[in-house]
């Protein structure tokens, strides 16, 4: 047997021990993604976080025993720094409740894990729910938290709905399992400022100089504009530049708004099947606002979206020249409390016409 | 391209396998191979920083044939005249901005009315690195002792070879232009270990250096109000961070190498069990200790000098290891503290007593030994991990002046759950001639898969519950 051949067999046999390997730690990463840990211990880890807002969404579900009669928001933090739903509240007179469980970051995948566990785990049936959508993007990435959030099944089920980043968030949940023995170790820094304290899920963010607002809209405005244009391309029908197109795939948000497509289309599809009537809020920002096509998400959600009976429900959207103005906005997406008082009695005449 | 990134571990897969499958019987075809996938490695970082990389590249190549090929003067001068081109970039890139902030230090201490502007630019990733490795092959072929590369694909591999490309070992050409020009067969022993020091290398990064990195941001970011044993476990916790930082780097570096078949050389130590600051400049970043021994040490006369001398040269090495990684006082003064502790303990012990068997010293004096050496590395970390001089001095004041424990502590200590199976983990390791975790040991395959298994199964863990750390040494 000459060097060659025997070098050749040894890569063979080299092969096949990692394939083993590989193998034997995708089993073991399987037996330990499926340890089932209380959902207390997932929820703790968000507690002090930047995301405690969906601990608070737990433990605001855990006590409640019935949705009946409440309007439920779900969504991005453009819901949860939007709607305030102490303010629907008082506004309205009749037995109606109103929530707020909009959360950070724009991620339909997590959303419809919240509706799969207030739907079906918890079988709460809420009067109404309103789904959230950015003015001016579609979701494009998937959210951090979804593999805390999520359960095994629905992590799993992602994979079938084309989650590109099915691996990580798999990883991640096996992650923070393993975490729940190693956290001991690590340096964990309890930063009670971050814990969302509130009877109310709205979040009101703190007043920016209409000055700031207008230098932020400036930085970014060029990016949004161009993400409001691709959409408005999409509607007609037109096609991304190749470079744009490789870029956008590249960085794998070609295939996550895909993804988050199949989401929040059976978000719709869990509501229908439930018979839970749904609207869909498109909330307005500055680039929006400013460019002056409410119509372009609308359009774009009807011709992307079309399992969902229109006739049935409303797309929302706001013809107030107001969102255009800079002190309505801590920055280019969010609402300052004036702004969030300004949508929420506009929400209001939508919901009570 | 980071090592601890998905894109390495599937651009690795990629470039393994096309090296041992499609090009298994053209050893060119592996050399060009290597370089492109380099290059690709490289531009991840910064394009066009690739076009300074093979300027170097081209004027040290030159350089070296025209050094071999003449005498005399003529030699000198292409020394000098490629030491000089290749040091130009460093400076540019790297002292540049220092130099002129101290010239404007200096221009307004004695009111004169001067000032240069600083530059706006980035350093390159590993340009120490490679600018050493480049200076050292022309240094070698000066003196005689290493032959010209003529192949310029087989050269520009040498300095860019993607393993140790921005965070070294830094190479020697004796080491590694043989091995390029060797006939590479596949060696399914070597490429095993080559994983397993892969493997090694990310828990040391990942679990390791990452796990630290949270309280020593920590310490470091609020020492004004934390107790005295708070802030002495996160200038610990520091030092194993850098530690497991940059030696995971190396391990991972090395073990790369392997799975082309390329041995590099062994650039940690385990360093924290040194017995005297000696003893650990032996064993800590060995490839750029060796480095300036061979290249400045012993070229100014090392210890055959008599008095004065013999400090000056260990002063000289030091400051010029401090300033090395960084153009700022900080490292200038961690030199500084590792000098000043060197020439002490010569002082006492003299030369012999580095030379004397560690199995032959009493147990008792060498845990004194150690527990000292390692009191000065830490102390000395300080300084390199302080943004400025002024805060690693505010630090030090902190440990001395603010309550000594306090309600704080409690979110420090776990700390020690994590250094201490470590460190046990590390002494494991003390007659390992590889660096690789257990590999003195004959172990059944069933339980060495257990222990890679739940290496693993923590990788995972703190790759995504834990902020990751860029590399410490990329920035050098």
């Amino acid at each position: 047997m000459n060097n060659s051949s025997t070098s050749n067999s040894e890569f063979k046999r080299f092969i096949a021990k990692m394939a083993v390997r590989v193998a034997i730690l995708g089993a073991l990463c399987t037996l330990v993604f499926y340890v089932p840990l209380s959902r207390e211990y997932y929820f703790s880890i968000l507690k002090y976080s930047d995301y405690s807002k969906i601990s608070w969404i737990e433990n605001k579900l855990n006590e409640t025993e019935s949705l009946d009669s409440t309007v439920v928001f779900v969504g991005s933090s453009i819901c949860m720094n939007g709607v305030n739903d102490s303010l629907l509240n008082a506004l309205d007179t009749s037995s109606t409740q109103y929530l707020n469980l909009g959360m950070t970051h724009t991620c339909f995948a997590i959303i419809d894990a919240l509706l799969e566990d207030m739907l079906e785990r918890r079988e709460l049936r809420p009067k109404k729910v309103l789904l959230c959508f950015k003015g001016d993007a579609m979701a494009r990435y998937i959210h951090t938290m979804y593999p805390v959030q999520a359960t095994p099944g629905h992590i799993q089920s992602s994979a079938l709905a084309f989650n590109t980043q099915y691996v990580p968030s798999f990883l991640k949940r096996v992650s923070w399992n393993v975490h729940a023995l190693t956290r001991y170790g690590k340096y964990i820094p309890s930063d009670e400022d971050k814990e969302f304290v509130s009877d109310y899920g709205f979040k009101p963010q703190p007043f920016n100089t209409p000055e700031k607002v207008e230098k932020s809209y400036k930085n970014l405005r060029a990016g949004s504009e161009a993400n409001f244009n691709a959409i408005q391309g999409e509607n007609e029908g037109r096609m991304l530049p190749l470079k744009s197109q490789v870029l956008l795939a590249y960085n794998d948000v070609t295939q996550n708004v895909l993804f988050q497509r199949s989401m929040f289309a059976k978000s719709a599809r869990r509501l229908d099947e439930l018979n839970i009537p749904y609207d869909i809020i498109v909330y307005p920002n500055l680039v929006s606002a400013r460019m002056q096509s409410k119509d372009i998400m609308a359009n774009y959600i009807k011709r992307t979206f079309t399992s969902i009976d229109y006739s049935k429900h409303n797309v929302i959207t706001f013809n107030d020249t107001a969102f255009a103005n800079a002190k309505y906005y801590v920055d280019m997406n969010h609402l300052n409390p004036d702004g969030a008082q300004l949508l929420t009695t506009s929400i209001y005449q939508e919901l009570h016409p | 391209m980071l090592f601890n990134s998905t894109e390495f571990l599937f651009f690795l897969a990629l470039v393994f396998s096309v090296y041992w499958t499609v090009l298994k019987n053209l050893p060119r075809g592996k050399t060009w191979l290597l370089l492109i996938s380099s290059c690709i490695f490289y531009m991840f970082f910064i394009p066009k920083y690739i076009l300074i990389l093979f300027i170097t590249i081209l004027i040290d190549y030159f350089a070296g044939i025209k050094i071999a090929a003449t005498e005399g003067r003529a030699k000198k001068i292409w020394l000098i005249m490629s030491i000089i081109s290749t040091c130009m970039v460093l400076f540019v890139f790297k002292y540049y901005n220092f130099f002129i902030d101290n010239t404007n230090a200096i221009a307004k201490l004695i009111h004169w009315n001067y000032s240069l502007e600083a530059m706006d630019i980035i350093l390159p990733i590993g340009l120490s690195f490679h600018t050493f490795q480049s200076l050292s092959y022309v240094v070698e072929v000066y003196w005689g002792k290493q032959k010209p590369e003529k192949d310029f694909v087989t050269y520009s591999l040498y300095v860019m070879y993607f393993p140790q490309l921005v965070a070294g070992p830094i190479e020697r050409a004796a080491n590694l232009l043989y091995q390029f020009h060797a006939k590479p067969l596949f060696n399914g022993a070597l490429a095993a270990e080559g994983m397993r020091q892969i493997l090694w290398g990310f828990f040391k990064k990942i679990v390791i250096a990452d796990t630290c990195a949270a309280y020593a941001n920590a310490a470091f970011n609020d020492y004004e109000s934390l107790s005295a044993i708070s802030l002495l476990l996160g200038a610990v916790a520091f030092a194993f961070q850098i530690y497991g930082d940059f030696s995971g780097y190396s391990d991972i570096a090395l073990g790369t190498s392997k799975l082309f078949g390329i041995q590099l050389m062994r650039n940690f130590n385990l360093p924290y069990f040194a017995t005297s600051i000696p003893d650990f400049w032996r064993r800590w970043h060995i490839s750029l200790s060796t480095w300036f021994r061979d290249y400045v040490y012993i070229p100014l006369g090392s210890s055959r000098v008599s008095g004065w001398k013999f400090y000056r040269n260990v002063f000289i090495i030091f400051l010029l290891s401090g300033f090395w990684h960084g153009a700022n006082w900080t490292f200038i003064i961690w030199g500084l503290i590792h000098a000043i502790v060197y020439c002490i303990y010569f002082a006492i012990w003299g030369n012999a007593k580095q030379k004397n068997d560690p199995a032959t010293t009493p147990a008792w004096k060498s845990w004194i030994g150690g527990l000292i050496t390692f009191g000065v590395v830490v102390l000395a970390w300080i300084f390199f991990r302080a943004k400025n001089v002024q805060e690693a001095w505010a630090y030090l004041h902190a440990i001395t002046t603010n309550s000594f424990s306090g309600s704080d502590v409690y979110n420090f200590l776990p700390l020690l759950l994590v250094l201490i199976p470590f460190h046990f983990m590390e002494w494991l390791n003390r007659n390992s001639n590889n660096g690789v975790f257990l590999s003195s040991y004959k172990l059944s395959p069933t339980v060495r898969l257990a222990i890679e298994m739940i290496m693993a199964i923590l990788i995972i863990d703190c790759f995504y519950s834990l902020d990751h750390e860029q590399f410490i040494y990329f920035q050098f």
